[in-house]
């Protein structure tokens, strides 16, 4: 067996390496002969090129706590884990610009408190858990809650720092400068544009690739000035078409910052509710928030809430400051926290998530179609919650069904069921995790597999980068 | 394969032909030169031709194709042949002119689909459905489309998948390669091959996935240049606006002008210096507070405001022109401020009047025609094709991205690269010290190119814009002023690691997708250098940066063209 | 054709074509339907089609690199000279580049090469035969006034064109129209059967010596019959007697030249004819076609130094911008003002006025290139499909007469002097207090 990387702190204790063998959604994978931790890029880099040299299988990991998702599960031997988690440093962070310049590592528990000083915060998926590494939660795709400024798939990453597969550190977006990162903020440069340099934008192709392409090191981020005045609302409907057109409108005109409609079970994951709770809550629940940053703040936020609720009032929503006690703005500090414990495994131990993206004008009839599914089928019973993102600036949306369950319950091959119908019914699983690993690219007419297998072959033509990670890759094999 | 003739042109096999016209029809196939000669002419935005506009190359032959699979039937039928192929949307800077005498010219004329869909604020367009045809269908549903910078004749599939997509409405519509939705591409082998939920079959909205975002590797912040096969169909995110349905327009050609809607305003900004205007750039940020923000150079606002280039130069002289076309009125913003409501507008016109005077600024006294006209010309993007109207003739600079911190440095470098020869007397057309047009993108970050003006007819003229292009270059390697944009073909390997290893994947991205360089062109990365040329070129930037190499080099482009 | 073939000021307009295609389109497109402002680029669809593409290849035989071909004499006889393109063209350039003078230089040195298409040749030999491009002979040009009498002198000319002439469709609402002229009490010449071409079409197909020698003929005519006013009926005829004639050099002062809808509505206005509302037409709704000979077209020329010079280290600039054509000035009103009269809506097209869109029937493609002119006819039909409107009204016998032969049912179209003709009535001066002669002029 090869030595490891000189240098670099590694650990190759059992309990370590097992805890890698399995995460919460996936049984047990081949556990890594080591985990390593670099402390920067620079050692990050020295790993790749380690692993192109004796062919090592890598698993790069961002995050701490209870992982899902199995993309950081090794699908191969002798494989071993990158663990970035300590790479946690604030490298800028500047209110001019509304952006900062992070570590892999930062995590969603921390990062508000490091950017508070500079008067910024980060722009968040759903609820994220606290261990939940920012880069990794972005390079996912996982969709933030902040639909106006979600201008695209990209954001929030500005400028970044990637190691591609084959060992080589790239320098993306505008980032690509002369000089140190230390130089280039010094002279005034701020990385504020993620695409390109050139022809290729490497930023983009990682995003998505689950580990198999290269690691980020660090990353330029689009933050959120602290608001000096926020405030949130419920729009409420029994039907979700009226919740659903108002967000649509109220997304396109750029009325709310955060902005998402949730089913009365994921609201009451959200609230922190039992799951009986539920059904006092209204049917479907469109969640706004409005906030004013610099400039008369207040009258900023009283124009755009008088044009929520001309709109609510449009599509036949009612407007509710509180549910079930808890006000809409407790909500939004809510969202704000990041808990150890996935909300979703909340109330019952845990979950099944299915997440697709899906026009926003045909959502409702995509719920239909599952809810039928269901209806008829072993999970008739079960609470199903749904959460709809605006992504894009309401361009189309993420889709999310979320089940919560006691941990032994069985119903995995129930809930494939639903993801299957669901593909037939038009879900596009971009992010081909847990249940979609393979549905993703059932639909797929070759396309997807010939890119994939093309970024592989070029970005880490060792394929030492998370193989098989793809389900594509397995048949190029 | 093909004869060779004089003048770098080839002729056609006629087993070529042959299979051509059966893939197309023989109506859509030409190696007429007359017909031809339209697609070897070298001018237009960012371009410096020679003497004689034709371009010394020419295509072997030119094709209208109808449907993606005639697109892919041409480039197998190239491959075949041992011939090359060039894309070609609507041909504007002879970005669709062929590089090699061996190359068909696929324009994609006929492939002009456009549908657009309200509820989700997007579009699926061809090849040739144009900015301006594109943002009539917007309009019906009081949506609106990014136009970029070559104004509303451009095609955006080609400016979202092939070339920048800047444009001076970008604070509120972003830029193309962030538009751009699913997409569908023809390789330079002629696979077909499509991006994101189009490759499912799931419709044209979402653009990665499932997994990688691959379609980085075929664009970056410049697109595939031509030099990466063809794209045949995107989905285009749309803007919602504060109008539903035409614009109304009065006025009379040249001079059409819109009606500004209810709860919009167009004002015009003047700082008394960068500094200042600095920093009441950032606080016009804050809060998505302006709808557009457009700094021209003044004198372009002046070819804006008159009728022609006489009214122009008289008005000029006799100081007539309004306060915004004045030349010491360079630090600017003019503002366009488009509400949906009263409070809401009167929220941003109180605000953004504020910031401004607070920040030592005033706002110049315009007419209501000539608010109509900018205001006209900032929805349409009109302003862009009317920048060549003084002289025909303008190419641009490596344009900046970054910070606003450096928006005095980039006016700055304008001033070093242009005022010597726009003051009178001086080698290219007068004009503004600087002409750095400058705009936010999604209220964040700058974008900033410097308009170079010469007069096409004259050889020193065009030597001169061409110095002060590739001065640009060499000054942007000394002192950065930000993320250079407009690295094209081969400046980008001179430019080398420090724009990361860009150049190296793009390359290898070519060399994987097409071995043969089938798919030819000068706006993509060298194919096929060896690796040692790829160390040395960067090295060589001292020599390339050494004046008397810089005028030896820009003597020939204003002989040659580039 | 060499490089001193064309005229240096020509040349250098042309080379300085950007190749922006704003030529293509009309300036502000209302639908991707009806964006084209040019029908020879959507039927050739190469872009030697559109203005830019023939400058480009004029610009390409001067210079020498390459010559005439059969494809560029057929790319060139798609073009209707209608001029959208040089309206379109100015939003962005101005003075600079000037396509429809281009295009006239184009078209006239093709001539001068002898590389004129033969069709275009055919239809020359035709008009020096018989006065009219569809060879029909001159005995039969006055069939419509059977049984009108004209004097041989007045100070009022009628000129009726070679469409109408020998359109039999149309001579019934003609002679009605000019009878209610003369019993309005207006005393009118006409040339009868030596009424001959008026030039517009030999000046399109660049023929512009035989032009030349029509227009002189014509204005010789005028003079001898001691006309001060022309009218005519053709939208050609107006067309070349502002904007052509007056670039040939010939004397033209003392004459006034009217298009019979100016004519009609200084009429109406000074009470010598009145028209009723339309019992067919009146409270309805129609669309109306801007013919660009009539519109845009009919601005007229004026005499002025038309070079540019270079100011400012490379700008060109006009030395007469009060001489540009930009389509302000042509004959759009009063059509649709006499519309009006009749109680008749007109509910515009997209492409109205200045932007409208050829119907094909002009410049020669129509007998040249019969498959370009139908296509243009139907893409301007098809606008009528987004009116309220199944009535497409035209004030121009040529534009009328093409796109009815293409029109579908239930869309018609009808010429404006059908409609005109039993709505006009004449007044008697003792009414109105005025003379028929002051009301003429």
């Amino acid at each position: 067996m090869t030595a490891l990387p000189r240098g670099i702190k590694a650990d190759i204790t059992a309990p370590v390496r097992d805890a890698f063998a399995r995460d919460g959604e996936v049984g047990t994978g081949p556990a890594p002969r080591a985990v390593l931790y670099p402390s920067n890029i620079h050692e990050v880099r020295k790993v790749v090129v380690w692993a192109n040299e004796t062919r090592t299988a890598l698993i790069p990991v961002s995050s701490t706590g209870l992982r899902r998702r199995g993309d950081t599960v090794p699908l191969t031997d002798g494989a071993v884990v990158v663990d970035l988690s300590g790479m946690t440093k604030l490298i800028h962070a500047d209110p001019r610009d509304k952006i900062a310049i992070i570590e892999a590592g930062v995590d969603f528990g921390s990062i508000d408190e490091i950017l508070r000083p500079h008067g910024l915060r980060a722009f968040r998926p759903l609820m994220p858990r606290a261990g939940k590494s920012v880069i990794a939660s972005y390079l996912d795709r996982e969709p933030i809650i902040n639909a106006d400024v979600h201008w695209d798939p990209a954001d929030p990453f500005g400028g970044t720092a990637i190691i591609s597969g084959g060992g080589e550190l790239t320098l993306n977006g505008s980032a690509a400068l002369e000089g140190t990162l230390k130089e280039q903020l010094e002279r005034g440069h701020r990385h504020m544009v993620t695409f390109g340099p050139g022809n290729v934008d490497l930023t983009r192709v990682l995003q998505g690739s689950q580990g198999s392409l290269g690691v980020m090191g660090w990353a330029a981020i689009y933050c959120e000035r602290l608001p000096k005045v926020e405030d949130s609302l419920f729009l409420c409907s029994e039907t979700p078409s009226a919740v659903l057109a108002a967000m649509r409108e109220a997304v396109h005109r750029r009325i709310c910052t955060t902005a998402f409609v949730v089913d009365r079970v994921q609201l009451a994951m959200l609230l922190g509710l039992e799951m009986d709770a539920a059904a006092m809550l209204p049917a479907w629940t469109f969640f706004a928030t409005q906030a004013g940053y610099v400039h008369a703040p207040e009258r900023k936020v009283a124009w755009q809430r008088s044009d929520l609720e001309e709109v609510a009032a449009r599509h036949g929503a009612r407007l509710e400051k509180t549910l079930l006690g808890t006000s809409a703005d407790a909500l939004a500090d809510r969202l704000r926290q990041s808990p150890r414990v996935c909300y979703r495994d909340v109330p019952f131990g845990a979950h099944k998530e299915l997440f697709f993206l899906h026009p926003i004008s045909s959502v409702e009839r995509m719920l239909d179609i599952q809810e039928a599914h269901l209806r008829t089928g072993a999970l008739a019973a079960r609470p199903v919650g749904t959460y709809i993102q605006p992504l894009a600036q309401g361009t189309f949306a993420h889709v999310e069904r979320v089940m919560p369950h006691g941990p032994d319950a069985d119903v995995g091959a129930d809930w494939r069921s639903l993801a299957e119908a669901s593909l037939r019914a038009g879900a596009f699983y971009s992010r081909p995790h847990g249940v979609a690993r393979d549905l993703a690219f059932l639909r797929d007419d070759g396309s997807a597999a010939r890119m994939i297998g093309a970024a592989k072959a070029l970005l880490d033509p060792c394929n030492v980068m998370n193989p098989n990670r793809f389900v594509v890759q397995e048949a190029i094999g | 394969m093909a004869a060779k003739t004089g003048r770098h042109r080839l002729t056609l096999s006629p087993q070529a032909r042959s299979e051509l016209e059966t893939i197309l029809g023989a109506r859509y196939v030409t190696d007429d030169p007359a017909l031809m000669s339209g697609y070897a002419w070298n001018t237009g935005v960012g371009k410096i031709p020679s003497g004689d506009k034709f371009t010394s190359i020419w295509p072997i032959a030119v094709v209208l194709p109808a449907t993606t699979e005639e697109v892919a039937a041409v480039v197998k039928c190239c491959k075949r042949h041992g011939l090359s192929f060039r894309p070609h949307s609507t041909g504007y800077g002879s970005m669709g002119c062929v590089t090699s005498p061996d190359s068909i010219c696929i324009d994609l004329r006929r492939m002009d689909h456009l549908e657009i869909l309200p509820d989700d604020r997007m579009a699926v367009i061809g090849p040739y459905a144009t900015a301006n045809q594109l943002q009539a269908e917007a309009r019906k549903h009081g949506l609106t489309c990014h136009v970029v910078g070559a104004g509303p004749a451009h095609s955006p599939l080609a400016s979202a998948t092939s070339l920048i997509g800047v444009g001076i409405t970008s604070q509120f519509t972003s830029a193309n390669m962030r538009n751009m939705l699913a997409w569908e591409w023809v390789t330079p082998e002629g696979e077909i091959i499509r991006g994101g939920s189009a490759a499912s079959d799931l419709g044209w909205y979402a653009s990665d996935g499932p997994g990688p975002g691959t379609r980085g590797l075929l664009r970056g912040f410049f697109g595939g240049g031509g030099g990466i096969g063809v794209f045949t169909r995107i989905g285009i995110k749309l803007f919602p606006i504060n109008q539903k349905g035409e614009m109304q327009t009065v006025g009379q050609v040249p001079q059409l002008r819109s009606v500004l809607p209810a709860h919009t305003a167009l004002l015009h900004a003047l700082f008394p210096d960068y500094e200042a205007q600095r920093a009441a750039t950032f606080d016009l940020l804050q809060d998505d507070v302006c709808t557009v923000l457009l700094r021209m150079p003044p004198n372009h606002i002046g070819w804006t405001l008159t009728e022609t280039n006489a009214e122009f130069v008289r008005r000029t002289r006799d100081g007539t022109l309004p306060e915004p076309a004045q030349l010491h009125n360079g630090a600017s913003w003019t503002i366009l401020i488009a509400s949906r409501s009263a409070a809401e507008h009167r929220w941003r016109d109180e605000t953004v009047r504020d910031i401004v005077i607070r920040h030592g600024g005033h706002f110049a006294v315009l007419q209501q025609e000539e608010e109509e006209l900018l205001y006209h010309n900032f929805a349409t993007s009109q302003y862009v094709p009317r920048v060549l109207r003084a002289s025909g003739g303008i190419t641009t600079s490596f344009g900046v991205l970054d910070s606003f911190h450096f928006l005095p440095k980039a006016v700055e470098m304008g001033e070093m690269m242009l005022a010597k020869d726009s003051a009178p007397g001086g080698a290219l057309c007068e004009g503004s010290p600087d002409e750095q047009w400058i705009w936010p993108h999604e209220g964040r970050y700058m974008w900033g190119e410097n308009i170079i003006h010469f007069d096409a007819t004259s050889e020193a003229s065009r030597a001169a814009g061409a110095l002060a292009l590739i001065g640009h270059f060499a000054a942007q390697w000394k002192d950065p002023v930000g993320m250079t944009g407009l690295l094209v073909g081969p400046i980008q390997d001179v430019t080398g690691p420090r724009i990361g290893k860009a150049p190296a994947f793009a390359r290898k991205v070519k060399t994987y997708f097409d071995k043969d360089d089938r798919s030819k062109t000068k706006e993509y990365v060298i194919p096929n250098m060896p690796p040692l040329v790829e160390k040395i070129l960067p090295a060589l930037r001292p020599v390339f940066s050494n004046q008397m190499v810089l005028r030896a080099m820009s003597k020939m482009l204003g002989k040659n063209g580039m | 054709m060499n490089d001193a073939s064309l005229p240096g000021e020509r040349l250098a307009s042309m080379d300085r074509c950007t190749r922006c295609s704003q030529c293509k389109f009309v300036p502000v497109p209302k639908s991707k339907a009806h964006m084209s402002a040019c029908p020879s680029m959507d039927f050739v669809e190469f872009h030697a089609g559109s203005a830019s593409g023939q400058l480009i290849m004029a610009s390409g035989i001067a210079h020498g690199e390459f010559g005439y071909t059969p494809s560029m004499l057929e790319t060139v006889s798609a073009c209707t000279m209608c001029g959208a393109c040089d309206t379109a063209c100015k939003v962005n350039f101005a003075e600079i580049v000037e396509p429809l003078d281009g295009l006239y230089a184009l078209r006239a040195r093709m001539v001068a090469d002898g590389q004129s298409p033969k069709r275009h040749r055919e239809v020359m030999d035709k008009i020096a035969a018989f006065g009219n491009s569809q060879g029909l002979p001159r005995s039969d040009r006055a069939n419509w006034a059977s049984g009108l009498a004209f004097l041989p002198r007045a100070d009022i000319l009628v000129h009726v064109g070679s469409v109408l002439s020998y359109d039999t469709g149309k001579h019934d609402s003609l002679q009605a129209i000019v009878r209610t002229l003369q019993q309005a009490g207006l005393s009118l010449a006409y040339l009868g059967q030596d009424e001959g071409s008026c030039g517009m079409l030999a000046w399109d197909l660049g023929y512009h010596k035989q032009a030349k020698a029509l227009a002189e003929t014509f204005i010789r005519q005028v003079r001898q019959a001691g006309a001060r006013t022309v009218v005519t009926f053709s939208s050609s005829a107006i067309s070349v007697y502002r904007s052509i004639y007056p670039r040939m050099g010939i004397d033209l002062s003392g004459i006034r030249f009217l298009h019979f809808t100016e004519f009609l509505l200084a009429l109406t206005a000074k009470g010598l004819v009145s028209l009723t509302p339309s019992g067919q037409y009146a409270g309805g709704t129609v669309a109306f076609h801007d013919t660009c000979k009539l519109g845009r077209l009919t601005e007229p020329y004026q005499e002025a130094d038309r070079s540019v010079t270079k100011e400012m280290g490379g700008i060109f600039a006009s030395r007469s911008p009060q001489a540009l054509h930009f389509s302000r000035n042509g004959i759009y009103d009063a059509p649709r003002a006499l519309l009006k009269h009749m109680g008749i809506e007109v509910e515009e097209l997209e492409r109205s006025r200045e932007f409208s869109y050829c119907c094909g029937a002009q410049g020669g493609v129509k007998e040249t290139l019969p498959a370009a002119a139908k296509m243009a006819a139907r893409n301007r039909l098809a606008e009528l499909q987004e009116t309220e409107s199944e009535i497409l009204v035209s004030a121009c016998g040529n534009c009328a007469h093409h796109l009815g032969k293409h029109v579908r049912a239930p869309a018609t179209v009808i010429d404006l002097i059908d409609i005109l003709a039993p709505n006009l009535a004449p007044c008697s001066s003792r009414e109105t207090g005025v003379t028929a002669t002051e009301g003429a002029c």
